[in-house]
């Protein structure tokens, strides 16, 4: 997820139930049995937005999510459950792995009788292969996950020159293995820095995932080698049209767990149309096949007129993990009271309402989202005003002895942002602020990011600047230790999401404090107590939490927004409502 | 005649060479097509080394070389000597993709060679091009002569009329009330899917998946269409030798099909040919909005990942289209009027 999704945001889906949202809805209820298996669901999606199906590839919150349960089984996964704080549970290993030493050293056990679909084992060594190849520039296809966490959980390995099974040099290769092998069965996964949530990744992301070294041919970005309960009918997944899934043969449910997959249809049929329009217009319809459809991508503001009737009743609402914000430039804007200024003064609701309202999404004080275990309100943001407060802001300024400072904004140039932005510019010069806007071409090079990300935004004077983020994993480590986190001595780009080089030692220190802890609970209130700190301190301007809104067909059974699916709707419950 | 046909291919072949050569300096002069396949967690580092991975780091000279090469030859990817070795040392030797000639290139984003891209897109373009060609001549060339032989009755009228406003419509507006009304919202007609022509059998879920999107295509052509015809019909009607054949005393039906017809349809050949080696560059409007995974939506495709080697061979493939075109077209021209093969 992260940047890249955002930056696409506006075509792609987002999920989440306030999970009391997801309970009291009037669509179906999970927990389908026997007499719901058969039949054929189709997925309906907007071509041309995988770019993948290669496990090393696949980045995309609702790409992992629904190849999770259909096809690629990996170490660990999240349960289906409306729980809004699950915990992994073994898949193709016995257990959600061990660690003794704090989460430096991780070990798993993989389970006997697992195969891939040629009816042969999966093994430790696939495991380690398929780790290698996160490694490789031309498989991660410019994503680029892989090599992010690996580097900053075993920098040393990165440093060694280790570039995937393919490319590398003997010594490189001798670095990678002493941090990661198999010894028959066993696992292991040696890290420099501890990686406490080390399974909570390896559920969501595919970096850790076996791969079949007889599979590998060079022409693999489509293909699926499937160890799951389906397999992909035709030779290549085809991201302009989709593809069929049908049962595994070679598939043991024995090995496997219901609380992972039900895995009740006999077919997924995944089916991209043009846009989103005609996506709504046939779910709308709910016409023949369509009655068994679904998409993850959100309902249009353009399509609300039409959410009337039994059409209302095929929809669900649920929270996203998706958090929008913007990032200040601390190198530029050095006052606390300053930053704090543009925060306190912003109308987050008039943004909202240009991003498409209430549906969209809801006013947050904070960068983490609503959907991750462990969520609490910023508390240096508490009592913001979601309107916006000039006068409040006007008065932080003249505490600053700066009644109107000069902010240059910096935002990519997209139409809905064209929206946006004169809100922000209106509520901030309420304040006494004097704004220059500094669009961003969409084609720009280095694109948005890249030049935000660095140090000397690209030779431009850069304040302010749009974000959003959505943490790669459940948990507040992957939101808050990559936007929060001091940037190493030195760098010219930020690290991980901290591109406005914010820098606080009692930040850090609370977030070395979580990775020194062993408990989930203590690790979230840390990280959260870190995050209040850097709020108190103006690191940012918190904006919204997004939304979801779902609509299905009217014969789908099993529709969940969950923490395993990030919100979007979970593949591993959904099944077909008998006539 | 065969010397005229030996010459017209000679100056085509020509024309492919500068033209392969002028598309690959534009495309190459525009700086290093490889930050384009760097992704968003790029750094100069990453860009040298896919500078080099992909070739990019030889002179554009050299370059071209080894394009023409690949034409001629064939290529193996990737196309870095170095990297190869070490595949190879590594024991990776099968992820070395060979090319065969003519070879267009290599796809980074898509791993695959632009032949294979081409070759799965060409299905959905040619059979769009063939159905909604043999719809718009068909209907646009019958409703053109009848509107010429009913020149100002209501029928003419009703015809001008109507084609003015089928061409004034943008092709998407037609495509998208086909696809969500009469498709989706009414169920007048199923859901279009291109399904690739195979054998016998696969005939009419073919004709039935491309109906709508060839329609859409053929209705913008038609409406041009029949105004051409009726402008050419009336035109040879009011001809010398037409008075001369009624004088003659032959009947209208004669009149028209026998004398009239065979000079008003010759430009017409001209006009459906270029037409038609259009289309097989792709339509791309039509292609979006059915979501036909033609050259059209190709082209698109590539447009927006920034994927040079295949829009390179898009416009290569699209322009010997017609080039080829152009000179079957001369042909035939030269073979329905005489005077086209002996003028110099």
């Amino acid at each position: 997820m992260k940047k890249r999704t955002i930056a696409r945001l506006g075509s792609l889906a987002v999920a989440g139930a306030v999970v009391t949202a997801a309970l009291t809805a009037c669509g179906p209820s999970t927990g389908g049995s026997s007499e719901n298996t058969g039949g054929t669901v189709t997925y309906l999606g907007v071509a041309g937005q995988w770019e993948g199906t290669d496990p090393a590839s696949v980045y995309y919150g609702n790409e992992l999510a629904s190849l999770r349960r259909l096809v690629y089984r990996g170490l660990v996964a999240f349960p289906i459950t409306d729980d809004p704080n699950p915990a992994p549970l073994g898949d193709l290993a016995t257990d959600a792995g061990t660690t003794e030493d704090g989460g430096l050293t991780w070990t798993f056990t993989i389970k006997d009788g697992v195969t891939w679909q040629d009816g042969s084992p999966v093994t430790g060594d696939d495991f380690i292969y398929g780790l290698s190849r996160s490694y490789d520039e031309t498989l991660v296809n410019g994503t680029g996950v892989g090599t992010t966490y690996l580097g900053q959980y075993a920098p040393s390995v990165v440093e060694a020159g280790y570039s995937g099974p393919f490319t590398s040099t003997p010594e490189a290769t001798a670095v990678f293995e002493e941090h990661f092998f198999a010894e028959g069965q066993t696992v292991t996964y040696k890290f420099d820095v501890a990686w406490p949530d080390f399974p909570y990744a390896a559920a969501t992301l595919f970096t850790t995932d076996p791969y079949q070294e007889s599979f590998d041919d060079g022409s693999t970005l489509w293909e699926i080698n499937s160890n799951g309960p389906y397999i992909l009918e035709e030779d290549e997944f085809d991201p302009a049209l989709g593809g069929t899934f049908v049962r595994n043969p070679e598939y043991d449910p024995s090995t496997d767990s219901t609380e992972l997959r039900e895995a009740l249809p006999d077919e997924f049929r995944f089916e991209f149309v043009a846009d989103s329009d005609v996506l709504f217009q046939r779910l709308v319809a709910d016409n023949g096949d369509d009655k068994a459809a679904f998409t993850d991508a959100n309902i249009p503001a353009t399509f609300y007129s039409q959410i009337t009737g039994d059409v209302a009743d095929r929809t669900m609402k649920s929270t996203s993990p998706y958090t929008r914000f913007l990032q200040i430039n601390s190198l530029t804007v050095t006052d606390p009271k300053v930053r704090r200024a543009l925060a306190v003064a912003l109308n987050q609701n008039g943004v909202i309402q240009a991003w498409g309202g209430e549906n969209w999404g809801e006013p947050s004080t904070t960068i983490v989202a609503k959907a991750l275990p462990g969520y609490q309100p910023n508390k240096g943001f508490e009592g913001l005003n979601p309107d916006g407060d000039p006068e409040a802001a006007a008065a932080l300024l003249a505490e600053a002895g700066q009644p109107n400072p000069e902010i240059v904004f910096a935002f990519p140039d997209t139409p809905t942002n064209q929206k946006l932005v004169p809100v922000i510019q209106q509520s901030w010069e309420a304040a006494g602020f004097v704004v220059k806007l500094n669009p961003i071409a969409p084609d720009a090079t280095p694109g948005y990011y890249g030049q935000m990300a660095d140090k000397d935004k690209n030779g431009n004077k850069v304040d302010v600047f749009f974000a959003g983020w959505a943490s790669d994993w459940p948990s507040l480590f992957g939101v808050v230790v990559p936007i929060i986190q001091s940037n190493p001595a030195g760098v010219q780009y930020g690290v991980g999401f901290n591109y406005g080089f914010y820098s606080n030692p009692e930040v850090d220190a609370l977030i070395d404090q979580a990775f020194a802890s062993t408990d989930a609970n203590e690790q979230a209130a840390l990280l959260a107590q870190a995050d209040s700190v850097a709020g108190a301190d103006g690191a940012y301007i918190p904006i919204a939490n997004q939304k979801n809104y779902f609509l299905y067909g009217s014969k789908i059974g099993g529709f969940l927004p969950d923490v395993a699916s990030s919100y979007y709707p979970d593949f591993g419950s959904i099944y077909v409502l008998e006539d | 005649m065969i010397a005229f046909i030996i010459r017209r291919v000679l100056v085509g072949i020509v024309m492919v060479v500068v033209m392969i050569f002028v598309v690959f300096s534009l495309f190459f002069a525009s700086g290093n097509p490889a930050i384009n396949q760097c992704g968003k967690y790029c750094s100069a580092e990453k860009i040298e080394e896919l500078t080099r991975l992909l070739g990019y780091d030889k002179p554009i000279p050299a370059q071209f070389g080894d394009f023409v090469r690949g034409l001629v030859v064939g290529r193996d990817y990737p196309v870095n000597d170095a990297y190869r070795e070490q595949l190879i040392a590594n024991g990776f030797e099968n992820r070395i993709i060979h090319c065969e000639a003519p070879c267009l290139g290599y796809s980074q984003s898509d791993q695959k060679t632009v032949n294979q891209l081409l070759g799965k897109a060409a299905g959905p373009t040619i059979s769009l091009a063939v159905v909604s060609f043999v719809i718009w001549i068909f209907f646009g060339v019958l409703i053109g002569v009848l509107a010429a032989v009913f020149k100002g009755k209501w029928l003419d009228k009703v015809v001008v009329g109507s084609t003015l406003v089928v061409y004034a419509l943008p092709v998407f507006v037609i495509g998208t009330f086909f696809l969500q009304y009469v498709a989706i919202k009414w169920e007048l007609y199923p859901y279009p899917r291109f399904e690739p022509l195979q054998g016998p059998e696969d005939i009419l879920p073919w004709i039935t998946g491309i109906f709508l999107p060839a329609l859409t295509l053929a209705l913008f052509f038609m409406a041009a269409y029949v105004r051409y015809t009726r402008a050419f019909v009336l035109e040879s009607m009011s001809e010398d030798y037409i008075r001369t054949a009624r004088a003659k005393g032959l009947p209208e039906r004669r009149v028209l099909f026998k004398h009239g017809l065979r000079s008003a349809l010759t430009p017409l050949v001209t006009l459906a040919g270029l037409d038609f080696a259009s289309l097989l560059a792709g339509a791309i409007i039509t292609e979006s909005v059915f979501n036909y995974q033609g050259m059209g939506a190709l082209a698109v495709k590539a447009n927006n990942n920034h994927d040079l080697p295949v829009l390179i061979g898009l416009v290569i493939v699209g322009a010997t289209a017609v080039i080829v075109m152009n000179i079957i077209v001369d042909i035939l021209y030269a073979y329905i009027d005489p005077r086209v093969r002996f003028a110099k």
